[in-house]
């Protein structure tokens, strides 16, 4: 599973604690969730995609 | 308060209190230990409740799940074959009698860890939902 954490949280600007304190997790769950080693439960993938506007698809996606 | 602080606080709770606890071994003073404990325990309590940063999230919770099974697996596997062995060593010389009562001991204990898991299994797996109606 790849996902797209990472470079959406570039484009907004943000340290990895501030989505962590946006997302009501820790910093170390936010780093787990972009180094792939963290799969989030579909409430939590579903705020992230609320939180940068874009569907939960287009944040996690299989392996090519 | 931030999760820092808290950790810190943790770690220096844990140091006083294992302090605490060698001092009451050595002074053979049992209700140092226990006030000990529970005095560390409240803090700890107080000490959280005052954070406003996130402790516990989902992986939090996962990591402790995970832990919290393999922990039991590898007791109940010492505590069984523990068990057995001193059981069998207990037989071989009627000099060591004890350790066969050892032995019962630790196979009550094994015994009752694996009760006290198939109820808990038992207990959240009816609370999440299984045995329900296939709705047509």
């Amino acid at each position: 599973m790849t996902n797209k954490l990472k470079v959406l949280r570039a484009e907004h600007d943000l340290t990895q604690e501030d989505l962590a304190q946006r997302l009501g997790v820790t910093r170390q769950t936010v780093n787990a969730i972009e180094q792939g080693k963290y799969l989030p439960s579909l409430g939590l993938a579903l705020k992230m995609g609320k939180l940068f506007g874009k569907l939960v698809e287009e944040i996690f996606g299989e392996d090519a | 308060m931030n999760l820092k602080t808290y950790r810190q606080i943790r770690v220096l709770v844990a140091l006083f209190l294992g302090f605490l606890i060698s001092l009451a071994i050595s002074l053979d003073n049992f209700m140092l230990a226990a006030i000990a404990v529970a005095a560390g325990a409240a803090v700890i309590l107080l000490v959280k409740s005052k954070v406003k940063d996130v402790v516990v999230d989902e992986r939090v919770q996962l990591i402790g799940d995970k832990a919290a099974r393999a922990a039991y697996s590898i007791l109940s596997l010492v505590l069984g074959i523990g068990s057995l062995l001193l059981v069998l060593f207990g037989r071989m010389k009627e000099s060591n009698a004890y350790l066969e009562g050892l032995g019962y001991i630790l196979a009550y204990l094994a015994i009752f860890s694996i009760m006290t898991y198939s109820a808990a299994f038992w207990y959240f797996d009816r609370k999440y939902g299984s045995g329900g109606k296939d709705d047509q």
